[in-house]
């Protein structure tokens, strides 16, 4: 016989026994249900906006800048008495455009690697700032091919043993090796300009700069020409074959070139002296005095010897201007040291991550000053 | 009983008797037979049969290897900062995608998500690379595209803070991150230590083509991370016992695993304190990209151009897998295409 | 011949000639949708505690709107937390109609009427006798004294019986391990089959390599599954006789303004207004207030419309004039034909010395407790290592209410549920780290994000690492490792190994190494890399510890000394809390 209890779910589940219905029920229930419909909306509407911090892909929100080992090219004690230093960010190639919108590509041009930035306050005047910003143009030749480019055509450098430097009314720049410091402040007070001194001299003091390439210390130093008219080929100097490679150029006002290369000792040069002349005839004409005038825009070109230098003139605009030249050229190399003669390579930092054929645009190959026209904004 | 007697009755109930007993004893019969059978089927007189017997996997015979078009290079070798140009540059400098992928292939890509690090710290594959080959898989006619690997650190935050997710969720492929029942023993003739280990096998149902995007690290233990290490992510079980001989793994490695072909990811380069890094100023930009059918010679570019060590000696499992003549380090005899994007 | 509409029953006109839908949207059908909704969103916020579900979505929701969390943690710290404050939108409704809370909203709540209701298989007598009031009801309310007064002095132990929590825990500690074994099997099926369906979605830690596991599961499931399975025995035992959060709420309900009222001059006595009476709160006779769920079952028995919903009702005994045993007596007219004139008991049951026996079993617990040692500040479990971001052992057993989100949201799965040997009975359920199951993700703070009590404060992630405005109070430690250096494999055994040093997450690695060149006993030679501690580094995430490839006992092991929450548990004099901060 079946067991009376042997159901498993319930018989009747629904029953109920009252016998009238209120319309009043439906009209609360209806604004309960309302109220039920609010509460999944915001439900729904909290979960489209999540925490950003969460799920942070930035580097320094996702916290990993750490300020002690970063700070690294930036010396410490930077401020000076009543100043106080804030956090320091860097920038790196991917976000450099977060601080310097629209001005990246030029130092992108100029193999630009990682930018340290840091404000100095002053502490009882918040307004009273001096902004550092410290490039690392990852090669010497870089950083001051970024510097010039950014020089006020008025400001004459003061040419140092390890670097360039100037002031432009609130600001100072420099460069270190490969380096390029910018420190802008924001007025020409005193106390600012104070700050900015103290500023270059814990820079030059703890950062490594190197010898400047010697061509800046024939051109700038000895010949006072302007650090950007100073140029550096690799090879192909002129247009010129292999022996055309190492060339050195400084352009005079009057649109003359003296360039030098160095060779390994007197005979060498005299060949390449020799070889430039090959080279200027091949589209010139020999002219009195050993000057050849080109044949389509009648400039003058020589090139002449002296101890380990082949050096010479180009695009002169008459003969006098061109002995001018040489002479100039002749009297500043007269004494000065011989730099050693590296395979291909101007003085620029040990660094064997680099590939010169890799950094875009800086290639040492080109002349500083035609990257600054493709990277002038 | 009544004096009248029922025998008719009793007949009849007598003769229900009978039927029901031959019934009974067909049901008795049935049973006795099925236990039997039962007993006589599962029988395991050893104990042998009880034993679990898990599923053994063996990757396709030269793995997923495609022939080389005569005009192709063996390394390519992009240099600039538009990583889909350079991708594709590299790319086409070893044949072309065409030359890899057929209209129809199901292609798994296998990037390096082993740790919960942002891109810029070099940790894990940039995600701009992984999104690009999607694409570029994808143009080329791929079926299906996915992106499998199984971390060290917790997956689901790895991929994420990595960059990697996003990146192949966008680009329209399928992502496998490691659940349980995804694992199963992998077979690897020949293997040192790795003959049999578990493998993280869902991914790879119908896969065609594998392609690996690695990122070029410094480890302290290998001295180099780079595309052969890469397959370390494939494997699952305890994995931390390989450190005890890393080399001979590595070398296992790069026989398990034969992709259709293996990008470098040398954007950037995690050039000490490597394999975790965890800071910027471990990490340099040398904004290269190299693809290669030989996994050793793209390692070997990366140890000698991109970390910079032409000095020392190449990590012993380059010898170990050279001898068991799985590539050729030596980038410089072969066919390299350099390209520069911009 | 006129048209006859047919239609099926449900849209038929009432009885009372009243329109189909004011009984298919009655109150009570109305108050079934409303439930179903809140338990779905419950079910869905739990669902949704996992790091690639999360979102934004508010998932300890039910926790912060539980008002005794609220109320209990204000007693214990002093303080309302964070969100706890939303208590107040289960208050109000609550000081208005009574413990409206635990039939329309509260989730166990409607997990026990729904199992005692669809396995019911009582005849209506045995039904209506099921739903009388009995004294052991009484009991929830000693209870919550005890848990009161054990707040007050610093020991929160609502978390035991809430049954918010109650049911956050039982999902995550046992319910969910066990959908995604079924999710996995269903997997693995699925597979072999060559299909290609996902069972991921059921799981509640997707993109886990391993299956989640749980300490103690076993004894959380068989309470689940015993206090459930009560319903078949005594409906809604659960809620009537051990409930903290309802006697908190039934002791509120004195002040309600609004009550189901009987009209004596229609009730006949049948009792039929019992058969689905949830809280047995005896609306045929004087109705309990504090135990009454205004799910208004009775409502929708009486044949004779006896009940009704009243605002601020008065008691009607003393208004009745004539015997009311005779059925001889007179309301305002009316004839009284129920033979009980009582309507109303506004507080429960419960005589004044029982309250203050509970009240001296709350004092002696206290001591009892805390002087057992485990969680005591001079016996406590080295090994009981807390999430990152909680706040100091006395404070943290103030406010854990052993909810078990933070192990819910926990994506390595290190997070695990304190058993009565490691904590005691006052840290039974609280979280605490096993690192043999799994590790503190690096850049992870959704513990301290999911946590509605502040046992573990909401930390951001700079906070966490010790970067940017935090670098000089450094990371948030929850532990420091040591060497067993007999159990390591380069210091012991000669052979290489140095897992640990390399998934060490900080920068710099808290692990160096001493690497030796070393001729090994069969004349190998072999370069050991052997690690050391940097303490002064070491956050204690133990990862470390969890990758040892040692796995019976391992070489590197975390313990809580040099937590950054603990002054009392520094390891070095140079820690950066009494570095003259």
């Amino acid at each position: 016989m079946p067991r009376k209890d042997d159901r498993v779910f319930v018989k009747n589940g629904f029953r109920h026994y009252r016998k009238t219905y209120d319309l009043t029920e439906v009209r609360i229930g209806a604004v309960l249900l309302l109220g039920l419909a609010v509460v999944i909306a915001w439900v729904m509407y909290k979960g489209q906006h999540p925490d950003p911090s969460l799920a942070a892909l930035d580097v320094v929100a996702a916290g990993v800048t750490e300020v002690k080992v970063e700070r690294a090219p930036l010396p410490l004690e930077l401020t000076i008495e009543g100043w106080k230093e804030g956090p320091v960010r860097i920038f790196e190639f991917t976000n450099l455009y977060e601080k310097i919108n629209g001005r990246e590509g030029y130092y992108k041009s100029f193999g630009f690697e990682r930018l340290h930035f840091v404000t100095l306050e002053k502490a009882d005047d918040p307004t009273t700032i001096v902004d550092i910003e410290l490039f690392n143009q990852s090669k010497a030749v870089n950083a001051l091919g970024a510097y010039n480019g950014e020089r006020d055509k008025e400001a004459t450098p003061e040419v140092g043993e390890q670097g360039l430097t100037h002031y432009s009314r609130n600001a100072l720049y420099l460069t270190r090796g490969q380096y390029y410091l910018r420190a802008v402040g924001s007025d020409e007070s005193p106390a600012v300009l104070k700050q900015l001194a103290h500023v270059r001299a814990r820079f030059e003091a703890e950062l490594d700069g190197e010898a400047l390439p010697w061509s800046y210390a024939l051109f700038l130093g000895k010949l006072e020409l302007s650090p950007d008219a100073i140029a550096y080929f690799t090879e192909n100097a002129f247009g010129f074959a292999d022996f055309a490679a190492d060339v050195n150029v400084g352009r005079l006002e009057d649109e003359t070139e003296l360039f030098v290369k160095v060779a390994e000792d007197e005979v060498a040069a005299t060949k390449l002296a020799e070889q430039f002349n090959q080279g200027f005839l091949g589209y010139g004409q020999a002219k009195a005095g050993g000057f050849i005038e080109d044949r389509y825009i009648q400039t003058i070109s020589k090139a002449a010897s002296q101890g380990p230098w082949a050096y010479g003139v180009k695009g002169a605009p008459d003969i006098a201007a061109a002995t001018a030249g040489l002479e100039r050229l002749a009297k500043a190399l007269s004494g000065f040291p011989v730099p050693q003669v590296e395979s291909g390579q101007d003085k620029a930092p040990e660094d064997a991550l680099q590939n010169t054929k890799s950094e875009s645009g800086a290639d040492p190959g080109e002349p500083p000053y035609d990257s600054l026209e493709a990277g002038e904004q | 009983m009544s004096e009248k007697n029922d025998s008719a009755g009793l007949q009849t109930h007598k003769a229900a008797e009978r039927r029901n007993f031959l019934k009974q004893a067909g049901m008795v019969a049935g049973a006795a037979a099925g236990a039997g059978a039962g007993a006589f089927w599962l029988h395991d007189p050893t104990g042998e049969d009880g034993k679990p017997k898990p599923k053994i996997l063996r990757l396709p015979e030269g793995g997923f290897a495609v022939e080389k078009p005569s005009t192709a290079a063996d390394l390519g070798v992009a240099r600039g900062n538009r990583v889909p140009a350079m991708l594709q540059g590299a790319v086409d400098a070893i044949g072309g995608i065409g030359a890899f992928i057929n209209p129809g292939d199901v292609v798994l890509i296998k990037p390096n998500v082993a740790f919960e690090r942002v891109a810029q710290l070099g940790a894990t594959s940039n995600p701009e690379i992984v999104s690009a080959l999607i694409k570029l898989v994808r143009d080329a006619g791929a079926k299906e595209v996915r992106v499998a690997d199984n971390p060290i650190e917790a997956p689901e935050n790895c991929f994420m803070r990595s960059g990697v997710r996003d990146a192949a969720v966008d680009a329209g492929a399928r992502l496998y991150l490691p659940r349980p029942s995804d694992f199963e023993i992998l077979n690897v003739p020949g293997a040192k230590w790795i003959e049999q280990w578990p493998f993280f096998a869902a991914p790879f149902r119908g896969v065609n083509k594998v392609i690996g995007v690695a990122p070029v690290k410094d480890h302290n233990l290998c001295r180099a991370s780079m595309t052969t290490k890469n397959w370390y992510g494939l494997l699952g079980g305890r994995r931390n016992q390989f450190h005890q001989d890393i080399h001979g793994i590595i070398a296992d490695l790069c026989l398990m695993m034969r992709p259709s072909f293996v990008v470098l990811d040398g954007t950037r380069v995690m050039f000490r304190s490597g394999p975790t890094g965890g800071s910027l100023s471990d990490v340099k930009m040398t904004h290269t990209i190299v693809a290669s059918r030989d996994m050793l010679a793209a390692d070997s570019f990366g140890w000698h151009e991109l970390l910079g060590r032409q000095d020392e000696a190449l990590p012993d499992y380059f010898a170990q897998a050279v001898a068991r003549k799985l590539g050729n380090p030596d980038y410089k005899s072969l066919n390299v295409r350099e390209v520069q994007i911009g | 011949m006129s048209e006859v509409i047919v239609r099926p029953d449900w849209l038929k006109p009432n009885k009372d000639n009243s329109p189909w839908y004011a009984r298919v949207f009655r109150i009570t059908n109305i108050r079934v949708v409303c439930q179903f909704v809140f338990f779905a969103l419950f079910a869905f916020l739990l669902w949704a505690t996992w790091f690639s579900r999360l979102g934004g979505y508010p998932v300890s929701m039910f926790l912060e709107v539980d008002p005794l969390v609220g109320f209990a943690t204000a007693l214990s710290t002093g303080t309302v937390y964070r969100w706890l404050w939303r208590g107040m939108f289960v208050l109000v409704p609550t000081l208005l109609f009574g413990r409206v809370f635990c039939n329309w909203m509260c989730p166990y709540g409607t997990l026990h009427q729904f199992i005692g209701w669809i396995f019911n298989i009582r005849s209506n007598k045995d039904r209506l006798n099921s739903n009388r009031y009995r004294a052991g009801f009484q009991l929830k309310y000693y209870i919550l004294t005890v848990f009161l007064i054990l707040a007050a002095f610093g020991s929160l132990q609502i978390g035991l019986l809430d049954p918010i929590c109650l049911l956050v825990r039982t999902f995550t500690v046992a319910f969910a391990p066990a959908l995604d074994f079924w999710a996995i099997s269903g997997n693995t099926v699925i597979a072999n089959a060559g299909l290609d369906v996902d069972l991921g979605w059921i799981s509640s830690a997707p993109g886990s390599p391993e299956q989640r596991v749980f300490g103690g599961a076993w004894l959380v499931g068989a309470m689940i599954i015993g206090l459930v399975g009560m319903n078949l025995v005594i409906p809604r035992f659960f809620c009537r006789t051990l409930c903290p959060l309802g006697s908190f709420l039934g002791l509120l309900s004195r002040f309600a303004i609004w009550r189901i009222d009987r009209d004596v001059t229609k009730c006949t006595d049948c009792d039929l207004c019992l058969k689905g009476c949830e809280g047995a709160a005896d609306p045929q006779s004087a109705l309990r207030k504090s135990e009454c769920f205004v799910c208004f079952n009775c409502i929708d028995d009486c044949p004779e419309d006896a009940l009704s919903f009243k605002m601020a009702p008065l008691p009607v005994r003393d208004q009745i004039v004539g015997n009311i045993k005779k059925g001889a007596a007179t309301l305002f007219g009316d004839q009284v034909i129920s033979k009980d004139p009582e309507t109303e008991m506004k507080a429960p049951d419960i005589p004044k010395r029982r309250w203050v026996f509970a009240g001296i079993g709350g004092f002696l617990a206290f001591p009892f407790l805390r002087m057992s040692k485990s969680v005591n500040e001079r016996g406590f479990n080295e090994k009981a290592i807390r999430p990152p971001g909680s706040v100091a052992e006395p404070e943290f057993l103030e406010r854990c209410i052993k909810c078990d989100q933070c192990i819910n949201v926990c994506p390595t799965n290190v997070l695990q549920p304190s058993t009565l040997d490691e904590g005691g009975l006052e840290g039974l359920w609280t979280p605490v780290m096993d690192f043999a199951v799994g590790f503190c993700q690096y850049n992870c703070t959704l513990c301290s994000e999911v946590c509605p009590t502040g046992a573990i404060q909401k930390t951001s992630l700079p906070k966490k690492l010790g970067m940017d405005e935090f670098a000089e109070q450094g990371p948030v430690r929850v532990g420091t490792a040591f060497f067993n250096r007999g159990r390591c494999l380069p210091w012991s055994m000669e052979t290489p190994c140095v897992v640990c040093e390399e998934v060490c997450p900080v920068t710099p690695k808290a692990i160096g190494t001493y690497d030796v060149e070393v001729e090994r006993w069969d004349g190998a030679k072999v370069t050991l890399n052997r690690p050391y501690m940097r303490p002064e580094l070491c956050i204690g995430c133990g990862i470390c510890e969890h990758e040892c490839p040692v796995l019976d006992d391992a070489a590197v092991y975390v313990t809580t000394i040099g937590e950054s929450r603990s002054l009392d548990r520094q390891l070095l004099l140079k820690s950066p809390k009494k570095e003259g901060a």
